[in-house]
């Protein structure tokens, strides 16, 4: 068949993909910490067309990567811009002021990075996810072992003191990465750090106290997105149909014996 | 493509135990020490269509892969122990805790559960109970000859009997306190109960290490904002609207694809 067939139908493809990237931002609109996602596509471009020209090469042969010309090595990105601060008067309930900061939590598969600071108690007193993970502090586990905890903004867990000053149980420890895109998301808003990525520093950082960092995915630009999907798929049933029009028409018409 | 479909359902679905979550809140808006309840939500595993690292040449690789995530789920539904406004009501045996703690209560099959809604009455025998009969702790019985009825910050309960000048003591509520208070289990009628998650009850007395103080004469209202909630309303709408546009584009989109052939 024709190429323009194909390429077509990989720019119908990459739509379908962007849109359950969307659908899933569009999911999660009010998930705290979440991190929407983009779907990156490369296209062929024409230098790199008139490169393989020159070259005598067939400027839309399968040679490395450029299968058809279109949409090709398409990628998913996590966009890791900081998303609103919302105050919840919860005392568990913690933000983090700098976007490239990270929670530690520790899950059975190994230690995970999670944005999403609506944490609880277990049945031991222990601070854990919503998932039942524990917060990382800077001495393990941190462990309520008394009434009225609260977390500030230097990030020290305090309770009250059987008779005096609050008790002192340890610091929640914040992890920064100077390069975010070694985390993976896997669901339950928890980041997992590639093999070979660099490994974040330990730092004194800045929390919000009683706050939630919600989605930062915004209603108006995901509504954007999808329509975009939308009217870029529409393009591909057009080109797709048109091709097949002219096809019809050279298979019914020019071929026609008289 | 239907993983599109899917993936806007489970939003939709979320978005509407949100919308239940503020829709008890807002109904309890006048519930004497009713505290508002917060639905949180997590997004769902994540598909790898094309692992982060997969290579596209001899020398490159995709950086990043793709990564298609499926939705949201509801994490859980916690309550929010922040105080509420304490109104005066004059009543006597109207109670608010100011601070921490909770009341303790005895159900009729003897379970103990907590509460903070003070609006406190007598039963037929002068014992100290909730508007629907069940004892506060540890169980005190007012005279029935007393003229009145006086609660000191830290729960002593005095009467004034007549003839007399100054008041006996009758007793002292009891204050509980708990490691984690979202935690508890909400049982209805204002009432809570020790779970494994809550942490087992600390008893105390009020006004005291970190216990709240008893304003007699006053009621915690409820701690549900009406501006709060019906801002997180339409947020939790407006969700749902998007979440359905995924939904009707994921049809149309279809559609289309259906019709190429004709």
């Amino acid at each position: 068949m024709d190429r323009g067939t194909y390429s077509a139908t990989t720019l119908g493809m990459a739509k379908m993909r962007q849109l359950e990237v969307v659908n899933n931002n569009l999911a999660n609109v009010n998930t705290p910490g979440f991190k929407k996602q983009v779907l990156v596509g490369q296209e062929q471009s024409f230098e790199q067309t008139l490169a393989r020209l020159v070259n005598k090469q067939d400027p839309y042969a399968a040679g490395d990567h450029a299968r058809t010309p279109g949409v090709v090595s398409l990628q998913t990105q996590v966009d890791f811009t900081q998303g609103p601060i919302r105050d919840t008067g919860n005392p568990l309930d913690i933000a983090l002021a700098e976007p490239n900061d990270f929670f530690t939590v520790n899950t059975p598969q190994g230690v995970r990075y999670t944005r999403a600071g609506n944490f609880t108690l277990n049945t031991e007193g222990i601070i854990v996810t919503q998932e039942g993970y524990p917060l990382q502090g800077d001495g393990g586990e941190l462990t309520i072992n008394g009434t009225g905890a609260s977390i500030d903004s230097d990030g020290s867990v305090t309770v009250d003191g059987i008779q005096g000053p609050r008790q002192l149980i340890g610091l929640v420890q914040v992890v920064r990465f100077d390069d975010v895109s070694g985390l993976r998301p896997e669901g339950g808003t928890r980041f997992t750090l590639a093999p070979n990525a660099a490994q974040p520093q330990v730092v004194q950082s800045r929390i919000l106290p009683r706050s939630l960092e919600m989605s930062n995915v915004s209603a108006i630009s995901s509504m954007i997105d999808l329509v975009g999907t939308n009217r870029g798929f529409e393009a591909y049933t057009r080109t797709a149909q048109t091709i097949d029009q002219m096809n019809q028409t050279a298979i019914n018409q020019i071929g026609k014996r008289n | 493509m239907i993983r599109a479909l899917y993936t806007s359902a489970t939003g939709m679905h979320a978005q509407e135990t949100n919308i239940d979550v503020i829709a008890n809140n807002l109904a309890n808006v006048n519930t004497t020490g009713y505290k508002k309840s917060r639905a949180d939500f997590e997004d769902l595993i994540y598909q790898y269509l094309v692992e982060p690292g997969a290579p596209t040449s001899q020398a490159t690789s995709n950086a990043s892969g793709i990564q298609v995530g499926l939705g949201v789920k509801t994490s859980s539904v916690q309550k929010v122990f922040t105080q509420g406004d304490l109104t005066s009501t004059s009543n006597q045996l109207d109670m608010a805790i100011e601070g921490e703690g909770f009341f303790q209560v005895t159900l009729p099959d003897g379970t103990i559960a907590f509460t903070r809604a003070g609006s406190l009455r007598l039963d037929n025998q002068g014992q100290i109970t909730t508007p629907e009969g069940f004892i506060i702790g540890p169980g005190l019985t007012v005279p029935q000859d007393a003229l009145s009825v006086s609660v000191a910050l830290d729960g002593t309960v005095s009467v004034r009997q007549p003839g007399q000048t100054a008041d006996t003591q009758i007793g002292q509520l009891t204050g509980v306190r708990f490691p984690n208070n979202a935690g508890l289990r909400a049982i209805g009628r204002n009432l809570y109960l020790e779970t494994t998650s809550s942490g087992v009850a600390t008893q105390g007395i009020f006004s005291q290490a970190g216990f709240g103080s008893i304003n007699q004469g006053f009621l915690e209202s409820s701690n549900v904002s009406i501006v709060d909630q019906v801002v997180s309303m339409i947020t939790a709408q407006r969700a749902y609207e998007a979440s359905s546009k995924g939904v009707t584009t994921a049809d149309e989109m279809l559609s289309q694809a259906i019709n190429l052939k004709r």
